[in-house]
């Protein structure tokens, strides 16, 4: 191809705009709305991955009539004994329906000797992590909890509970923006307030994390456990891998199918405007192979203009997606693929794109669509002078 | 045409050719320089998610039941409510394969049912 053919292309797409603008904004928009789509999945995949690594080997819970019930302390014991078992701790969590927010807050747990969140930058936007004296009576909540309830640190809060002694919990810190994905809808608090506020008896808890001291024997120590726990129900970071993986990937799938008749009347629109050779057109054909273009150079012309908008479009539409998830956070689709949630975070995603990601995309749709044009500018192609003049 | 004007239309076919390869990199570029500025607050995630029960997102689930869906499902037993919809397997819409679930550990005496005596019949009155 010189550039000469692609100065012709150009010249030619210049005097016929709105067609070149017509396929050119459609395929944008295509573009954009499947690069958005990956770009936003892979995004919550990257986060999910990472935040996964902080998680316990296995989780233990226990079912009463195929619903969650809380599990006896005394069931640790069953679990310890287990070889490879390092530690078995205890959780204490739940939710509280917050009448006030319409919505489900998290309650959770933290036992004496858990690492200080202050020693790490970043965990909190105010205030200072709790003091688990057992007659603190603290918490540090999510950001929109706070904001939403009208609470600063240092003001008292009185949690629904089914539990009338359960105490007011002074509010001591708030979470960093940063971590607002896992902890919009969360309050932390002590142990013992936990399970005040949340009605759970002195030999309750919610479940057991279990730490290993080889990874690898995972399976094989959950089979132990729902050996010696017949109502437990274990999951291990595999499992909770392949939960993330599919609901990501099932939303972003379900946006994509249910985008398809859009890329088809795409399609459609683009074999229709490119078969359909106007007047204009044919005499332009008539009069190039009349001064001695070949069919070849007629050919290769027209393949650049299909080229030329092909490229263009991708790139404007790549650029879009890219600014649509990344700069305004993906508005319409966050919810769609993220999920819902009435305190809903709105921290920023990290982007997970890599050259071959953006590479795969273009050759996914320049392919088609500059294919798309072959035909019908094979058929310009041929088109005969004499014919065209004789027409005219 | 001037040949000022038909240099100029080659710059602009020119241009046009390069802006994809051009925004693909622009695009690498400005994402790595994000991943470069998420691991300088990993470490926060990393600390807050040890704290929490587990890595799902404030939003990982379609419904107010499944707030922590990776330890719920497939147990959880309805959305909303009744006849609501809801995009996550437990009675979803779309569910998840089955063979996500085929490593999860099952409960070992059951699979393996023993006999059970079948109980007296009891007759009232009787002491």
């Amino acid at each position: 191809m010189t550039i000469g053919l692609l100065v012709f292309a150009l010249r030619a797409l210049s005097r016929r705009k709105a067609r070149a603008v017509a396929l050119g904004g459609g395929l944008a928009f295509a573009v954009a709305l499947v690069a958005a789509v990956l770009f936003l999945s892979d995004a919550l995949r990257g986060e999910s991955d990472a935040a996964r690594n902080a998680l316990p080997d296995l989780v233990v819970s226990r079912l009463r009539g195929g619903r969650p019930a809380t599990i006896s302390l005394q069931d640790a014991q069953k679990i310890v004994g287990i070889d490879s078992v390092r530690s078995v701790t205890p959780r204490v969590w739940g939710y509280v329906f917050v009448p006030a927010l319409q919505a489900n807050v998290v309650v959770m747990g933290t036992r004496e000797g858990s690492p200080p969140l202050e020693a790490v930058k970043g965990t909190l936007a105010e205030g200072h992590d709790l003091r688990l004296d057992g007659h603190a009576h603290e918490m540090i909540a999510g950001a929109r909890i706070a904001k939403f309830l009208g609470v600063v640190v240092g003001d008292e809060l009185g949690l629904p509970s089914p539990n009338p002694k359960a105490p007011s919990l002074k509010l001591v810190g708030t979470f960093s923006s940063s971590v607002d994905l896992f902890t919009n809808d969360v309050i932390v608090t002590s142990d013992a307030d936990a399970r005040a506020v949340l009605g759970l008896g002195p030999d309750e808890c919610a479940d057991f994390s279990v730490e290993l001291s080889n990874p690898e024997e995972a399976g094989v120590v959950a089979k132990t456990v729902t050996m010696r726990l017949p109502d437990a129900r274990v999951v291990d970071k595999k499992l909770l891998a392949r939960a993330h993986t599919l609901a990501f990937g099932r939303r972003s799938g379900i946006v994509l199918a249910a985008s398809f008749p859009v890329f088809l009347a795409l399609l459609v629109l683009a074999w229709d405007r490119l078969s359909g050779v106007g007047d204009t057109e044919r005499r332009e054909i008539a009069v190039l192979k009349a001064v001695g273009w070949s069919t070849s150079d007629v050919l290769a012309a027209k393949l650049s203009e299909s080229l030329l908008v092909g490229v263009l479009a991708t790139a404007i539409g790549l650029a879009l997606g890219y600014a649509w998830v990344f700069l305004a956070g993906a508005p319409l689709f966050r919810p769609a693929l993220a999920g819902f949630g009435v305190l809903y975070p709105e921290a920023p995603l990290t982007p997970q794109v890599d050259v071959a990601q953006l590479l795969g995309i273009s050759l996914a749709v320049l392919g088609p669509f500059v294919a798309l044009s072959i035909v019908p500018a094979w058929r310009a192609a041929q088109v005969d002078p004499m014919d065209a003049m004789r027409d005219e | 045409m001037s040949e000022a004007a038909s240099r100029g239309q080659a710059a602009v076919a020119l241009g046009l050719l390069v802006s994809l390869p051009l925004v693909i990199v622009a695009i690498a570029f400005h994402a790595s320089a994000g991943r470069r500025d998420e691991a300088t607050t990993r470490a926060a995630r990393v600390a807050v998610v040890k704290r929490m029960p587990s890595a799902d997102f404030a939003f990982a689930g379609g419904s107010r039941h499944l707030r922590f869906l990776s330890l719920e499902e497939p147990q959880a037993a309805f959305a909303d409510g009744p006849c609501l919809p809801d995009p996550d397997p437990a009675g979803g819409l779309v569910g998840a394969p089955k063979a996500m679930f085929a490593d999860t550990p099952t409960f070992g005496p059951r699979n393996t049912p023993t006999p059970t005596p079948t109980p007296a019949p009891t007759t009232r009155g009787t002491p």
